[in-house]
């Protein structure tokens, strides 16, 4: 009587299947939603507030029409991102509770906070 | 990782450096990968850390790192190692290449990849690879990272088994100077994961981890954690620490 063929059990590669799984799941997360745009001009930010929904993400632009580089940097949203000059950077942020979120220019530290007001 | 006393015994030599390769896959100056990358910082880093073995032997290393984020999203680091342990030393050079593959909040989940070679000073001794996938979830003050690695060694041309390794952290984000959290190391030999003893070191225990501001962008960066052996075969204790001056 034939004995019945004997497979190897199928090689596991963890990390490939983890890859692989976070790729896909990331390519089918929705974007962020709605977008709001913060401009860094003349050593300020504008608005210096900046009312965003709460509870959903957000698509934040941030605008810097100055020469120089410029860092926008909160704690609060734990988000860090260096602005070149003359160019705009997008940063992803939320959900966020109602509440307020400031942020800094890093590299300009006389550059007086800003901040994001959820509601 | 090795540069030993060349009057050291051949056997002990060899057992040394079995110990340090180990200790290379969790070794207590071991840290937790974050994916995000920030162009243009640069980074002069510290690493310590010691551990009391499952034998009771005592180990220690410390590594220098001076690391340079040339985009927004690659951030390259040159560190120099060392190890210690049972009387004698152990040394390699470090090139590590991490990449920010998403944009942090871009998606449900931000993700990285990190590549390292590590090159021993010593003739003869192991070059290790290790290639990573890392991943972050924010939520709200709350951060998590669990990353997987495959690391290998090669030696004398011949590649060694790949060991999986795997590194978990959870912190809460109180404020800049003080957040606390957990942190987590382990290693499989073999995958799926089997029950015989060697086969699988995890430690996790409780970490501190915050950030001082300097003037301008300079930033003092540390974190620090007590690991506990949660095998049969891991260190008992260990304490590691990483300090970061971010300028």
């Amino acid at each position: 009587m034939p004995q019945p063929m004997r497979t190897a059990p199928p090689r596991r590669k963890p990390l490939a299947a983890m890859a692989a799984a976070a790729l896909a799941y990331c390519a089918c997360a929705a974007a962020a939603g709605d977008e709001f745009t913060i401009v860094i001009r003349d050593g300020r930010f504008e608005p210096a507030e900046l009312r965003v929904p709460a509870g959903q993400k957000l698509k934040l632009v941030v605008d810097n029409r100055s020469a120089s580089a410029e860092e926008f940097e909160s704690y609060d949203l734990d988000r860090e991102k260096i602005v070149p000059g003359n160019s705009r950077a997008t940063i992803f942020v939320g959900p966020l509770k109602p509440g307020r979120y400031e942020f800094i220019d890093e590299l300009n530290r006389r550059t007086p906070p800003g901040a994001l007001i959820a509601e | 990782m090795r540069s030993l006393l060349p009057t050291m015994p051949r056997t002990f030599a060899v057992s040394l450096a079995c110990c340090a390769a180990a200790a290379a896959h969790a070794g207590p100056a071991d840290y937790v990968f974050t994916p995000h990358v920030v162009q243009g910082e640069r980074e002069l880093e510290l690493k310590y850390g010691t551990a009391r073995g499952a034998d009771g032997s005592r180990s220690s290393a410390e590594s220098l790192g001076l690391g340079y984020a040339v985009t927004g999203n690659w951030f390259t680091e040159l560190y120099a190692n060392r190890e210690s342990a049972a009387g004698a030393s152990a040394r390699a050079h470090e090139w590590e290449n991490k990449f920010m593959l998403t944009e942090p909040g871009e998606y449900d989940v931000d993700l990285g990849m990190v590549a390292e070679l590590e090159v021993p000073q010593r003739n003869g001794d192991p070059y290790e690879s290790t290639l990573g996938l890392l991943l972050q979830k924010d939520v709200d003050r709350m951060q998590f990272n669990l990353n997987g690695l495959l690391v290998r060694q090669f030696h004398d041309g011949q590649p060694h088994r790949t060991e999986h390794v795997y590194q978990w952290q959870a912190k809460y984000r109180w404020r800049p100077a003080l957040e606390f959290g957990a942190q987590g190391f382990g290693r499989v030999e073999r995958w799926p994961l089997r029950s015989e003893a060697g086969g699988h070191d995890a430690a996790m225990g409780p970490a501190l981890f915050g950030m001082l501001h300097a003037d301008g962008r300079s930033v003092l960066k540390y974190n620090a954690a007590l690991l506990f052996g949660a095998t049969d075969t891991a260190a008992r204790r260990t304490f590691r620490t990483q300090i970061e001056y971010e300028f």
